[in-house]
């Protein structure tokens, strides 16, 4: 009983007492939780900038206490989604703290998704995906970064956290690099009595001395090679003109290999589906036929057909089951 | 600890309690609801409003969530009350889909708010099934009685009170019941101890209760006067 004790962490006994009151989860309710707030950051940093891609999984009362306080229909399609997102955007980033060597950095917004799916007897459960960038003057060889996520305090979830090193070699990070929950679309059943509760980070890194062109053209100087998918609001045109204002503001550097802009202009057309017959189809889609290492799409977290959560229900309140209509594939086995 | 001391009328002890509570751990859900319970017994609704809300953001915990709402509509905030009576419909509901015993709190809820009857009734009857404690029998007595059973309400009360507890929420059931029953000398008795171990036992019953207990006194009073004006 001892040792039965001792193995629970505090958010254990917080999610053993959740359970007791609302519930082990039957049929497809969350397996985090009916109540759960569930949060990810996947932190990637280039040598001149840094993008944070940050999710937010909310279980079914949750998604319906954000419902009737915001007055949101939960469909992503409808214009009081929109509103809600656009605050939320603000509301979520204002809640992150990003420093870097000592000096806190301003994030900006890059992109925005919101995602509704069936939860426990068809109730609603919400997902919402932002990208954030900035830019970051590393010039040195050794940095520190300091991450904090203050959203959500004390609420019971998953809260992970992963770093990952593009175009520069991570010497020490307090949090993983490895993606556990393949961006809450897999509560692995083995870390449901103990699930991760990273809510910061810090983070030494080097910079190489030299990296090869390939490497340094597919980071467009830093910016993470998601920094040009299109989703959520954004259109390309706002894009292209978020694109221009960033550069000028400096947040992205404008100089650097010449290929890199016009791969950047072909990455933000959808390019046409050849049908069998060689002829176009009437609805452009995206895909990947892109250099691989360009493209990762925020959608792919949203519209992966299936989410496993081993040993339990097959699907959860995560937004990844129901909308099977885009078919970006997949992209983040490096990442694992 | 702290609940006890609210129980008993004890606010001060009661809010060093919570207070302390929440100086080790400044996420404990029960001890910000507790001390927003004191709060509101104090008449500070704004601080009460404020603690309840960190707490349910911490846990959604139905009763507090309750409690808020409450505390909202006595201070004539209805558009709010209703967001936060309608979440505990909710939870209810989502405990019924997962198939959890949390009835006996639920069943009070809608007799509360004179909101599904039935199904209240039949909420408190599956809690008996498996809890026999005191609470479920005031459970089940304060739906009967909403439910307009009386008589069979009496008889649920008086399982409820068979350990003579000093509960003012259980007192203030127990003076209603008997009030229902023309019991007026009990139904005095009952709501005037209700109100003397704690004044502000809750939110809006303490309210009913004083109401009733003068409604009573002076009906008492009239009969007897009549009785003492026929000798």
């Amino acid at each position: 009983m001892r040792n039965v004790k001792a193995n629970l962490s505090r958010p254990g006994i917080l999610l053993a007492l959740i359970l007791l009151f609302f519930g082990t989860p039957a049929g497809f309710a969350h397996p985090m939780g009916n109540f759960s707030v569930n949060h990810y950051s996947k932190i990637r940093i280039g040598r001149g900038a840094i993008y944070i891609r940050y999710l937010i999984d909310m279980a079914e009362i949750p998604t319906f206490q954000e419902m009737r306080q915001w007055d949101m229909t939960p469909a992503a399609s409808t214009p009081s989604a929109s509103r809600y997102l656009d605050m939320q955007e603000q509301v979520l980033m204002g809640g992150l703290t990003l420093e870097f060597d000592g000096q806190t950095v301003a994030l900006d917004a890059i992109s925005r998704q919101i995602t509704f799916a069936d939860g426990a007897g068809g109730l609603p459960t919400m997902k919402i995906g932002l990208v954030f960038g900035a830019k970051l003057d590393a010039d040195g060889d050794g940095h520190k970064l300091s991450y904090i996520d203050h959203n959500f305090a004390g609420r019971a979830g998953w809260k992970e956290i992963v770093v990952l090193g593009d175009g520069v070699t991570i010497a020490d990070n307090s949090a993983s690099g490895v993606d556990r929950s393949q961006e809450l679309t897999n509560y692995s059943s083995d870390a449901l009595n103990s699930p991760p509760q990273q809510l910061a980070a810090r983070v030494s890194y080097k910079m190489p001395l030299s990296v090869p062109l390939k490497r340094a053209s597919a980071q467009l100087n830093g910016i993470p090679s998601d920094r040009k998918v299109i989703s959520g609001t954004n259109t390309a045109k706002q894009m292209d003109t978020r694109e221009r204002r960033l550069r000028r503001s400096g947040r992205i550097s404008s100089h650097g290999p010449t290929n890199t802009q016009s791969s950047l202009k072909l990455n933000l057309r959808p390019t046409l589906k050849r049908g069998t017959g060689g002829k176009h189809t009437s609805q452009p889609i995206y895909r990947t036929h892109l250099d691989a290492g360009q493209v990762e799409p925020l959608a792919a977290a949203f519209n992966r057909p299936h989410c496993r959560v081993s040993g339990r229900a097959p699907c959860h309140g995560a937004g990844a089951r129901q909308d099977h209509r885009s078919r970006i594939p997949c992209r983040f086995a490096r990442d694992r | 600890m702290g609940e006890r001391y609210f129980q008993s009328g004890d606010l001060e002890d009661a809010e060093s309690s919570y207070a302390s509570g929440i100086a080790v751990d400044p996420n404990h859900y029960r001890s910000l609801a507790g001390l927003a319970k004191v709060r509101a017994a104090q008449g500070k609704s704004e601080q009460a409003i404020q603690l309840y809300q960190r707490s349910i953001a911490i846990v959604p915990f139905p009763v507090y969530v309750a409690e808020l709402g409450d505390v909202y509509t006595k201070e004539g905030k209805l558009r709010e009350a209703e967001q936060q009576y309608e979440l505990v419909e909710y939870i209810g509901h989502i405990s019924e889909l997962n198939r959890v015993l949390a009835n006996r709190e639920l069943a009070l809820f809608y007799a509360d708010r004179g909101i599904k009857l039935r199904e209240a009734l039949e909420l408190a009857r599956n809690e008996l099934a498996v809890r026999h404690d005191i609470y479920t029998w005031d459970a089940l007595a304060w739906v009967l009685y909403k439910n307009g059973q009386f008589s069979e309400a009496g008889q649920a009360m008086e399982k409820a009170l068979s350990l003579h507890t000093n509960d003012p929420q259980l007192l203030f059931h127990a003076g209603m019941i008997c009030h229902s029953l023309a019991r007026e000398v009990d139904a005095e008795d009952f709501l005037r101890r209700a109100l003397k171990t704690n004044p502000h036992f809750h939110v809006l019953d303490a309210e009913v209760a004083a109401h009733t207990l003068a409604d009573i006194s002076r009906s008492l009073g009239a009969d007897l006067r009549s009785s003492n004006a026929q000798r």
